[in-house]
């Protein structure tokens, strides 16, 4: 089982957000990236067994990673989108997440969805 | 029901084939001159002509490729004279479906026609899953051909739609095509998974939460029902429902209305509703565990996936898709599958089903980075394992103790049939092949008539356009 965390450096939801999954999933089974093109490379390998969280800061970069859409469609996604626009809900779908949702200060929906697709997987 | 154009002269014969085919419960025309039947041929649309050879105005079998390329491009059976095998070979080396003598007996002159009028069907029901999207959804089964006509079918429709089968058989996938060929394609398909949702989250999830406790975008708490309205939405895993949410879930189904929690006020929404559960839900409803009156509104439209173990066929085109798929995403060169390689994928079991396949395509992959081919070691061993142990099982009869040998041993019958459909089908595919795919030469060759040749394809579902993909 792994983690694979996508969030910009810079990103205070983001940084936050790792904080609270790291307190969750053991540090060796989670993977941080902080750029799109990085993200892409570190797809390139077996997915089966993980669980990715996407937490981009904007519209348009919720955009740039539906280019990955093609290499993320069969792997068990999170996404937290930046905002709660219908058309970004509407993007964010065709992501086929298996949760949706947008940041909270606690981000206590996707720790509990996270520990829950964990303990399912157990 | 079928609409049959009649073209003879004899008066007599018309009222006979008339009656006939109208017991059969199809619609007939009639023309008794090669003028009226082409001009009849254009108007209207027929899926079957019969036509006599010798009319008052001309010859039938001159006039066949007409009729063919009338716009509903009928299917002809000639009608030639008693003891007319000039006629009769002319007729089929022309193109004609098949061909009657006359006088021909009740079953001679039926046959033809409900075999052509089946034939049709077929051709019609391909031709409409061909249109059909099915991104991911790979195989050419006849089971995986009654998903795709179900899909079709509740495409057309606004209905509830409850799928149902294994964990792993792409029951997500079925429901994406759905959305994906209905009406509401250009809106969102919202998928909810009741099994990674918990239960106390699911509520607020499914119709919104007005209390807006923790998010920090007020339009953030809008229940996936709302984010659905023109479009659809997906639960999976029903099954995972808790009753209390049920109940609400029955109230939203009703009224096409939901209240997000905290609220006073209902929202409408416009939304279709796709279900999926890999449990019988009429069994939990005996249990008491899912409300009889839901699954009564959620089973408009059901559909029962088969697992992989019951369309084999289609393992190998589903392996090979996919590895196509991992290769791309490794950005690795396509491997090709060593012989016994696809033994294992074909002997194994998959319990579950393609996630399972995918999961162990993805393990080969990277096991065998560096080499061109596949290789059965390549693939986990708990298979390799499983399929060796299942071997040595029905090979080695007096391994297996004495009640399980006298069910498990094939009767002569069996036997026997069994190796007769497996030349039949071989022959067909080889034939074809010598023929270069020419019905008319695969016929001349075999010595088979043009009916019979077709109805062997169709019982061993060889497509004659895919025949090169299926010499061993």
């Amino acid at each position: 089982m792994k983690v694979i965390l996508y969030s910009p450096q810079d990103y205070e939801h983001g940084r936050r957000l790792l904080g609270i999954i790291e307190k969750v999933i053991p540090k060796n089974l989670l993977v941080v990236f902080n750029m799109i093109s990085v993200l892409s490379q570190g797809l390139r390998g077996p997915l089966s067994d993980t669980v990715l969280i996407l937490c981009p800061s904007c519209k348009e970069e919720v955009q740039e990673l539906g280019a990955l859409r093609e290499l993320i469609c069969d792997v068990r996604t999170i996404l937290i989108l930046p905002d709660g626009e219908r058309d970004t809900i509407a993007i964010g779908h065709r992501f086929q997440p298996r949760f949706l949702t947008v940041p909270t200060p606690d981000f206590k929906d996707v720790s509990t969805v996270l520990g829950k697709m964990l303990h399912l997987r157990d | 029901m079928a609409e049959i154009l009649i073209v003879d002269d004899n008066e007599t014969t018309v009222e006979v084939l008339k009656k006939i085919i109208q017991k059969m419960g199809h619609n007939v025309s009639s023309a008794l001159t090669l003028k009226k039947g082409l001009y009849l041929s254009t108007i209207k649309e027929f899926d079957v002509v019969m036509l006599d050879v010798r009319l008052p105005d001309g010859n039938g079998i001159a006039s066949l490729a007409e009729f063919q390329n009338a716009p509903s491009t009928p299917e002809v059976i000639i009608m030639t004279g008693y003891g007319d095998a000039d006629g009769a070979e002319l007729a089929i080396r022309s193109g004609a479906w098949d061909y009657i003598e006359k006088p021909a007996s009740l079953p001679m002159m039926t046959l033809p026609i409900i075999r052509a009028i089946q034939y049709r069907e077929t051709k019609k029901q391909k031709s409409n899953l061909k249109s059909l999207k099915r991104e991911g959804i790979v195989g050419r089964s006849p089971q995986l051909d009654a998903c795709l006509d179900f899909v079709a079918k509740a495409s057309a429709s606004d209905a509830n739609v409850l799928i149902r089968g294994e964990s792993g058989t792409g029951k997500e996938l079925i429901a994406r095509a759905i959305h994906e060929n209905s009406a509401r394609a250009h809106k969102n398909l919202v998928v909810a998974d009741c099994a990674s949702l918990p239960v106390t989250m699911l509520e607020g999830v499914l119709f919104g939460d007005a209390r807006n406790t923790f998010s920090m975008d007020d339009k953030a708490r809008i229940g996936l029902f709302q984010q659905a309205d023109r479009g659809t939405i997906l639960l999976k895993d029903i099954e995972e429902m808790s009753l209390a949410i049920q109940k609400s879930l029955l109230r939203v189904l009703e009224e096409h209305h939901v209240r997000p929690l905290g609220s006073r006020q209902d929202i409408k929404t416009d939304f279709r509703l796709i279900v999926s559960t890999k449990r019988g839900l009429e069994e939990l409803t005996n249990e008491g565990l899912f409300r009889a009156d839901l699954f009564g509104k959620l089973q408009s439209l059901a559909l029962e996936i088969p697992p992989l173990r019951e369309r084999r066929e289609d393992i190998l085109e589903i392996a090979l898709y996919h590895s196509t798929k991992i290769c791309k995403r490794y950005g690795m060169g396509v491997k090709g599958f060593g012989p016994d390689f696809v033994d294992v994928l074909m002997a194994y079991n998959w319990p579950g089903n393609i996630r399972e396949l995918i999961h162990s395509l993805e393990t080969a992959h990277s096991t065998a980075l560096d080499t061109s081919t596949l290789f059965a070691q390549h693939l986990p061993l708990y298979m390799r394992v499983s399929v060796k142990r299942s071997l040595i099982k029905s090979d080695d009869p007096a391994s297996l103790p004495l009640m399980e040998q006298e069910e498990n041993f094939p009767s002569y019958k069996e036997v026997r049939t069994g190796a007769i459909e497996k030349a039949e089908r071989q022959y067909v595919i080889n034939l074809l092949s010598f023929s270069g795919n020419s019905i008319k030469k695969a016929c001349e060759v075999s010595g088979m008539s043009r009916p019979r040749l077709y109805e062997l394809m169709k019982k061993h579902r060889i497509d004659r356009h895919n025949i090169i993909d299926e010499i061993p």
